[in-house]
């Protein structure tokens, strides 16, 4: 049943050119088949539909699309284009600027000269530390990087635009792009309005760039630095203790040295009869029927989960596509720009009794978890404007644990343990992790299990 | 399938010279792939041509046999679609083709015309599409084949009122409460001036009401804002503002939604009330018609031959209200029920929105969707499902 394909790109229809490298070992001519082994495809994708047997009066019903980043090594990785923004306001000095500087030279050990690396700092004005150029002369970098000095103020906007300008210089098809933004505090010089900052993110995204946030410490604004990772595609870290500032940064490395398609998107066309009324944590462009939802980057072995609610109208009995799938991303190992198609075909009926009363077991723990995330935002909302009380807040929290326990997110239901530890003790801990953990349930990425 | 047909000038779709370097190549190629993200066909072909142009080895190949097979002084190379002079022959079936994309040669053509599948008629929305991919472009249908445009039943049931906006996007109002709001909403707007529960719709017997229901922004019924928690009657065509969100209000046709008399709806094996059948006749005035006289395209008759209706070019209404043209005095044909549009060589029928259905050859009318009326054909009007 169609909707729950698992996409043969080689399958009926010819006319859909995918194979990268089976064409080229033909002989020119020669007639050959299209198709010598199915290539190692970077990204498969999955449509499931809440349910297949839908009311003809009109109804409203979940598509989720799954998409996997293959788990086979590749081998050759895309060459990074990585710049490091980081904060050296005053409140960094001693232990969490050292870390970082160490942290730093950790980045600088794992890249190669096919790498483009730039690192800029801030307080109160920008100081370019490394300019964006080829990682060749290590020590060098690292000497510059031992220099940097600790200032005033935060000026974390300007740092952004710095950054972005510096990996825009050099950005191509070539390389994957990411700014990593690291923080410990509040903006408080330069432009330090959330929504211009976000902004500025929205703005960066549009033109390709990724920024990856890291929070520091109890000061920093974790709901400005959360939607700044969500309005860009990024990562949001929150890291506690200064001891833990290099792991980080060498944990975001791994992930871009591991991204098996980039710049992913999913466009759905729909037919009359279906209206999208909700698109789950992501900002869709909608076009001439066209939708457009952009995703992360995807690495390898990783799951992201796409959920989207339609509205069906009432049509006359039949079997219909309620919407046309296209996944289009760029493979970074051949460099080029893949699609794969699916079909969401549900039947309609208008005997009310074929219908099923639940609804696809997957789909259904998508919307739950979605409604995780929503409710953990409010949580933390609620905490942090004491409109709940503590015990309120355990409350909630134990059993959101229980459910992604449940549910198998093991990842996050661990975060969530780490939050009820702190609970009482240090709410600033509780809100910058459920923060990160509110997001990534959001995001829908998750690791193959 | 060979890697590449020589006939096809691969660089005209990649829009550089024959002597483009690769870099070239490459930026175009990932320039138009993404302008065509929605054209599956002209990606599937860039993406062939950039990968026969970007390996050398293929490239030359290429480039020899395009040479023997289309000898041509390269400077014509064609940039954007040259102006399509008409579609390569139409099939009978076929009006007002799309644009075909643009195509160097007709063997290229003949190529792309077997890879579309065949053009029908969806007998759902009753538009031309490819049968290529199963389903009905505009609809979804699911086509069986290429021959089988099969007759489908329709629906029977009352149109439900609805919202709509400048963009054409429809929001059904289903009986009872509708919520309008940002969030969780019957009516999900997400215009963020818009309240998170902004309104209230009560839709019931064929009213349709709205209440404000607090909203920030206010709601405005023809300008008109509206006083939180009092509800106000809508009719048809009122024009409500929500923040800053404009909607049309729609209500169905005159027909099942406060009959004055309900007309019973029937169980599944009902008797026949009634059958009419439309025949073809000569012309009445034989000889010169006078202006004013026109001249009759067919008669509507019934079974019993109790009713003979001519029928000149024009409408005609069909239903048990004495206002109709037609009346057809039958407790299960509808007040206003269908009409008949009449044209100097055919005849069309259109169901208004009746409660028991309009049946054309045994098979039901989609409402609201007119229909061509063959001459000799049984119509039924008056019977269940």
């Amino acid at each position: 049943m169609d909707a729950t394909q698992r996409i043969d790109p080689f399958g009926a229809q010819p006319t859909q050119q995918i194979s990268p490298t089976a064409d080229r070992t033909q002989q020119v001519g020669a007639g050959a088949p299209t198709v010598m082994g199915a290539p190692v495809r970077a990204l498969q994708m999955e449509c499931i539909l809440g349910r297949e047997v839908g009311n003809a009066y009109g109804g409203r019903e979940h598509l989720l699309v799954e998409i996997t980043g293959t788990s086979t090594g590749i081998g050759r990785r895309l060459p990074l284009n990585l710049c490091l923004v980081i904060d050296r306001s005053g409140s960094m000095e001693g232990e969490p600027i050292d870390y970082v500087k160490r942290a730093c030279g950790y980045v600088v050990d794992l890249l190669d000269q096919n790498d483009i690396l730039s690192i800029i700092t801030f307080s109160d004005s920008v100081d370019v530390v490394m300019p964006a150029r080829r990682v060749v002369n290590k020590t060098l970098i690292k000497e510059h990087i031992q220099r940097i000095e600790i200032g005033n103020t935060t000026n974390l906007y300007d740092g952004m635009l710095v950054g972005c300008q510096q990996v825009a210089a050099v950005m191509s098809e070539q390389v994957l792009t990411r700014v990593l933004v690291f923080t410990d505090g509040e903006p408080t010089s330069g432009i330090k309005d959330f929504a211009s900052i976000v902004q500025l993110a929205a703005e960066q995204k549009a033109r390709g760039i990724t920024i990856t946030v890291l929070g520091f410490g109890p000061e920093f604004n974790e709901e400005l630095l959360a939607s700044i990772a969500r309005r860009s595609g990024g990562n949001y870290y929150y890291i506690q203790r200064p001891e833990l500032i290099p792991e980080v940064f060498r944990r975001e490395l791994e992930l871009l040295m591991t991204v098996v398609a980039k710049n992913v998107r999913l466009l759905l066309t729909l037919p009359r009869f279906t209206q999208i009324r909700q698109v789950y944590g992501a900002q869709p462009n909608l076009q001439n029927r066209v939708v457009e939802i952009p995703q992360v980057d995807i690495e390898r072995g990783a799951v992201v989960t796409q959920l989207v609610e339609m509205e069906l109208q009432m049509r006359p009995p039949g079997r219909y596509r309620v919407a046309k799938v296209a996944l289009v991303y760029d493979e970074t190992i051949t460099g080029r720009v893949e699609r794969i198609e699916a079909d969401a075909v549900m039947e309609f009926t208008q005997d009310v009794s074929r219908i099923p009363q639940s609804i696809n077991p997957r789909v259904q723990r998508e919307i739950e978890i979605q409604q995780l995330s929503r409710n953990l935002e409010r949580t933390v909302l609620g905490l942090k404007t004491q409109q709940l009380s503590a015990a309120e807040v355990r409350q909630e929290l134990e059993r959101t644990m229980a459910m992604l326990t449940r549910q198998g997110r093991l990842q996050e239901a661990q975060e969530v343990q780490q939050a009820l530890a702190a609970l009482g003790s240090d709410t600033t801990v509780v809100e910058k992790t459920l923060m990160g953990t509110a997001y990534s349930l959001e995001v829908g990425k998750s690791k193959q299990p | 399938m060979s890697t590449f047909d020589p006939h096809e000038d691969l660089y005209a779709l990649l829009e550089v010279p024959p002597d483009a370097s690769d870099d070239l190549i490459r930026e175009q190629y990932r320039k138009l792939v993404q302008q065509y993200l929605w054209d599956r066909e002209k990606f599937a072909r860039l993406n062939r041509a950039f990968e026969v142009l970007s390996n050398p080895d293929l490239r030359a190949e290429y480039d020899k046999q395009a040479a023997i097979a289309r000898p041509r002084p390269d400077a014509s190379a064609l940039a954007s679609a040259p102006p399509v002079t008409s579609p390569p022959e139409a099939a009978p079936t076929v009006i007002g083709t799309p644009a075909q994309d643009l195509l160097a040669t007709q063997q290229i053509a003949d190529v792309q015309r077997t890879q579309m599948g065949v053009r029908v008629t969806c007998p759902v929305c009753k538009t031309e599409t490819s049968t290529i991919d199963g389903y009905c472009e505009e609809c979804g249908f699911a086509l069986e084949g290429a021959e089988a445009v099969q007759e489908i039943p329709s629906l029977e049931m009352p149109e439900l009122p609805a919202l709509v906006d400048a963009l054409g996007n429809v929001y059904t109002l289903r009986p009872g409460v509708n919520t309008v709001g940002r969030l969780n909403a019957d009516v999900l707007l997400s215009d963020p001036s818009v309240s998170r529960s902004h309104a209230r719709i009560i839709v019931q017997n064929g009213s349709v009401t709205i209440e404000d229901v607090g909203s920030t922004n206010g709601t405005f019924v023809n300008g008109q804002r509206l006083t939180p928690q009092v509800p106000v009657p809508l009719s048809d065509g009122a024009e409500i503002t929500f923040g800053g969100t404009k909607l049309t209000l729609r209500m169905p046709g005159a027909v099942s939604v406060a009959p004055p008399s309900p007309e019973p709806v029937l169980a599944a094996s009902a008797p026949v009330t009634q059958t009419l059948t439309v025949t073809a006749e000569e012309e009445v005035t034989a000889g010169a018609p006078a202006e004013e006289e026109e001249e009759v395209v067919a008669y509507w008759c019934s079974d019993d031959g109790t009713m003979r209706v001519p029928l000149s070019p024009g409408m005609y209404t069909i239903g048990r209200r004495p206002s109709n043209h037609i009346v057809i005095p039958d407790p299960y044909v509808s007040g206003n029920h269908a009409i008949l549009l009449v044209e100097p060589d055919l005849v069309n029928i259109e169901d208004v929105g009746s409660t028991n259905g309009t049946f054309v050859d045994d098979t039901k009318l989609i409402p609201h969707v007119a229909a061509p009326l063959p001459f000799g054909v049984k119509v039924q009007i008056g019977q269940g499902t």
